[in-house]
């Protein structure tokens, strides 16, 4: 299989040179290395999206396909593990998707430890609807809906993680094709709920490419929660020039997964007949 | 010969448990057993109680007024004025003319307060003049604990001697089920074939969340998630993987999975939903009974798209019909919503029979092929459904073509609505197969009703001279059926656990028919027996 069985005929609409085009490439390339080197099928893949201009990749990238809805691919993608547990489900999801409108699967999914990759696309900015705060938009920030400046301040969304119980925590840059590749890749090896931010700028409503662009360290894994922690809280998604921006896996243990803690079997692995002796123990003796 | 007892008290008292031990007895010995439970919302302290209708005809409903009252505790006096000529109470307070000293024989076994509850059952057994002997087999239940409590009541039994009203059970042996709307429902899904079932609890479908979840050895998952909005997408979810799926809520709940129902129109991912109504607006009254979301129902999401609502009357009904609402879900890709209610899902009936399979559960799933299109356009609007993992299998919110891909396109946004409007047409000749409607009883007058209200109707057809239409699937709705049978009577009358008749509204919609005539209660409570009666003679006179 090559990077082009990849793709799709649908033709793309974000906008030209967005850093959805790097994600996307490095999604494609980290299945296709998975592939190639035998972790799973093709057919395996499955990604699930909420809406938003992330949400598009559902139709530029060859595999299953599960589009859902605002900040709902979090659930979508427990059911499907839970259904399935075989399969190697990749949930997208953007900044407003899991930190606004969905954030309460966002959290209560890193307790629950459901075994799949999340990718949160985060440009700190709602662009699909041309420009509104989310959770990681700076204090300040001009949107259509807070012409005098974003009054609140962001909510941290790794430190939120780690808090919560998430086994696998990374940040990545969408620029940086190589690495994103390599963390997609552990993510989605990673048996558990594997959350990646990646970093990446709106061209078109929020530009903060030169803000991060020399801000960024890159970190080894800490197997230590609360170093990790400290390591997450160095930024805080504001524009504080003096801030320094750690990239790279934050955190990553081993714990049972959702399927795991319930027994939950794949669908097609269990035989099931339809009778009435589950009723006959309802006779009264 | 027909009694009942009802036994009440304080919340965490055994009411519920006492009341199902003396009904196993009594079904044992060839009766016909209703059990209402009556409880609020709380957990210990404030009034529980349960009805016992017992009787040697099939019963399905309850009444109002009682022959015997146990009272473990403190007690609302309305069952005192409540009770029928000779009735006798039985209790541990002065209010009470059969007053036992139930807590002196409790310390004299050395027992903990609770079997106060066995005492008093062992007081009501000997007042009724009843062999103990069943009820004592019943209790072995406790395990542990039966002996303390087999000892508490025979002391009870033989202490007692207040007041006496007796019985006479005539013999009969034939095995009979006891079954709540829950266990039906739970079981039927586990017969259907369901591989998982999530829900978040919401009173009065966590029954089914507890049964399902307490089974061994069926392999289905059972998951509670955070919150019904996550419940219903990861329904959808588990389903797009090819896991049979099934979750359960009551309205409030039913209210957040409401754009993922829409979902479940445009990704036509099969999806079922066991819906348990209280009263509403909003919280409403938790732990009681209504059918006023009926209407909300029917219209649940946004957006054209079909589904199919079903509502069993009982439990034999609630087993069927949930196989079937998976058996549709499966076959047509299909939303189906099986609406009950607190008093399905909470009261024991006593049946004579055990449901049958009106169809073959299946997953209805196929092998992809190479060129495999999720959302073939076919000739009955249904696109053979291949699960994930099978091949690249697509599932969409949005608007899309025969591969699942987005689309904008005019021409193709025709096509695929047009495909789902003739899938709305499959489903209405799938549902006109199912018995989407039944009648009972002969007359010129028709009393037309669905879900739980059949048991007190099906009561009254022996004393008022009409027939009675029940409307099982009420989505795709029977139109042609419903309207010669409402031309063809001579007047009709709605009955509806509601406060505006929706049924009435929902026939007017489909047929034309405008009916005016309603019977409707609003607080919480079922029809009891003489209570329907007394309101259908008014009406019908």
């Amino acid at each position: 299989m090559k990077l082009k069985n990849m793709g799709t005929p649908v033709a793309n609409t974000w906008c030209p040179a967005c850093p959805n085009f790097l994600i996307l490439s490095s999604a494609k390339k980290a299945i296709l290395e998975l592939v190639t080197e035998k972790h799973a099928k093709h057919n395996d893949f499955v990604g699930v999206t909420g809406i938003g201009c992330h949400g598009k990749i559902y139709d530029y990238i060859n595999i299953g396909g599960f589009y859902g809805l605002h900040g709902r691919a979090i659930p979508a993608a427990t059911g499907i593990v839970l259904g399935n547990p075989n399969l190697k489900v990749i949930a997208f999801a953007g900044d407003g998707d899991a930190y606004a409108e969905g954030i309460s699967h966002f959290i209560n999914s890193a307790r629950m430890n459901p075994n799949y990759a999340l990718f949160v696309h985060n440009n700190k900015v709602f662009a699909l609807t041309t420009g509104q705060i989310t959770p990681t938009s700076e204090k300040g920030y001009k949107g259509k809906s807070t012409p005098d400046g974003n009054p609140f301040p962001t909510i941290n969304p790794l430190a939120l993680a780690l808090q919560a119980g998430a086994s696998f925590v990374a940040r990545e840059y969408a620029l940086d094709i190589k690495n994103l590749t390599a963390t997609m890749k552990a993510a989605i090896k990673h048996k558990g709920f594997a959350y990646v931010d990646i970093i990446q700028p709106c061209l078109t409503f929020h530009n903060f490419s030169d803000y991060v662009k020399d801000k960024m360290y890159r970190i080894k894994p800490s197997k230590n929660l609360e170093s990790a922690i400290k390591t997450a809280s160095t930024w805080d998604y504001s524009l504080n020039p003096k801030a320094k921006i750690p990239v790279g896996i934050f955190y990553k243990e081993n714990r049972p997964t959702l399927g795991e803690m319930f027994d939950t079997k794949a669908w097609h692995k269990v035989k099931r007949t339809s009778n009435l002796k589950l009723w006959d123990t309802l006779r009264v003796k | 010969m027909e009694f009942q007892i009802t036994i009440a008290g304080e919340a965490g008292q055994g009411i519920a448990r006492s009341a199902d031990l003396v009904s196993r007895d009594f079904v044992s010995r060839g009766m016909y057993v209703f059990n209402y439970r009556d409880y609020g919302s709380l957990i210990k302290g404030g009034e529980n109680f349960n009805i016992l209708r017992i009787s040697t005809k099939k019963i399905h409903s309850n009444n109002w007024k009682n022959d015997y009252l146990v009272a473990f505790g403190r007690f609302s006096d309305h069952h005192l004025q409540k009770m029928n000529k000779d009735g006798i109470s039985i209790g541990t307070l002065s209010k009470i003319k059969n007053k036992v000293d139930a807590y002196a024989i409790a310390r004299e076994l050395k027992a903990p307060p609770i079997v106060i509850n066995s005492v008093l059952l062992g007081a009501l057994y000997k007042s009724m003049n009843q062999p103990l002997k069943g009820l004592l087999k019943q209790m072995e239940v406790f395990g542990k604990k039966a002996k303390i409590n087999q000892k508490a009541a025979q002391l009870g039994y033989d202490r007692y001697q207040g007041d006496t009203k007796h019985i006479i059970v005539p013999k009969q042996k034939n095995k009979k089920y006891f079954v709540s709307g829950s266990e039906a429902v739970a079981y039927g899904a586990v017969a259907a074939g369901i591989d998982l079932y999530l829900a978040y609890p919401m009173t009065p479908a966590t029954p089914i969340l507890h049964i399902l979840a307490n089974l061994k050895g069926h392999n289905i998952s059972v998951v509670q998630l955070d919150n019904e909005i996550g419940v219903a997408n990861g329904a959808l979810g588990a389903s797009y993987s090819g896991a049979t799926t099934m979750v359960g809520t009551s309205g409030g709940g039913f209210a957040l999975m409401g754009e993922a129902l829409s979902l479940q129109g445009m990704s036509e991912v099969p999806m079922v939903v066991y819906l348990a109504m209280r009263p509403g607006p909003a919280s409403g009254i938790p732990t009681y009974s209504g059918q006023g979301d009926l209407k909300f129902v029917l219209n649940a999401g946004h957006g054209d798209f079909s589904k199919i609502v079903v509502a069993p009357g009982d439990p034999v009904e609630a087993f069927e019909r949930t196989v079937e609402a998976v058996y549709l879900s499966n076959k047509y890709n299909a939303l189906t919503i099986i609406l009950s209610d607190k008093h399905l899902a909470e009261s024991n009936y006593t049946l004579d029979n055990a449901p049958s399979f009106t169809v073959k559960p299946s997953r209805f799933l196929v092998k992809p092929n190479k060129k495999f299109k999720s959302y073939k356009i076919t000739k009955d609007g249904v696109s053979p459904r291949a699960p994930a993992g099978s091949g690249l299998i697509r599932a969409t919110s949005y608007e899309h073509d025969e591969f699942g891909y987005t689309t904008e396109d005019p021409k193709e946004i025709n096509k695929m609505v047009e495909k789902r409007l003739v899938k709305a047409k499959t489903l209405e000749k799938a549902v006109s197969k199912l018995k989407p409607i039944k009648t009972y009883g002969r007359g010129h007058d028709l009393i037309v009703s669905w879900g739980s209200t059949k048991g007190a109707i099906i009561d009254t057809l022996k004393e008022v001279d009409a027939k009675f239409l029940q409307i099982c699937y009420l989505k795709p709705f029977p139109s042609r059926k419903v309207k010669a049978l409402l031309e063809s009577a001579r007047r009709v009358v709605v009955v509806e656990n509601s406060a505006t008749g929706q049924i009435a509204d929902v026939i007017a919609e489909n047929t034309g028919y405008i009916i005016d005539k309603k019977i409707l209660k609003y607080d919480g409570r079922p029809f009891g027996h003489e209570e329907l009666v007394k309101s259908l003679r008014r009406v019908l006179k």
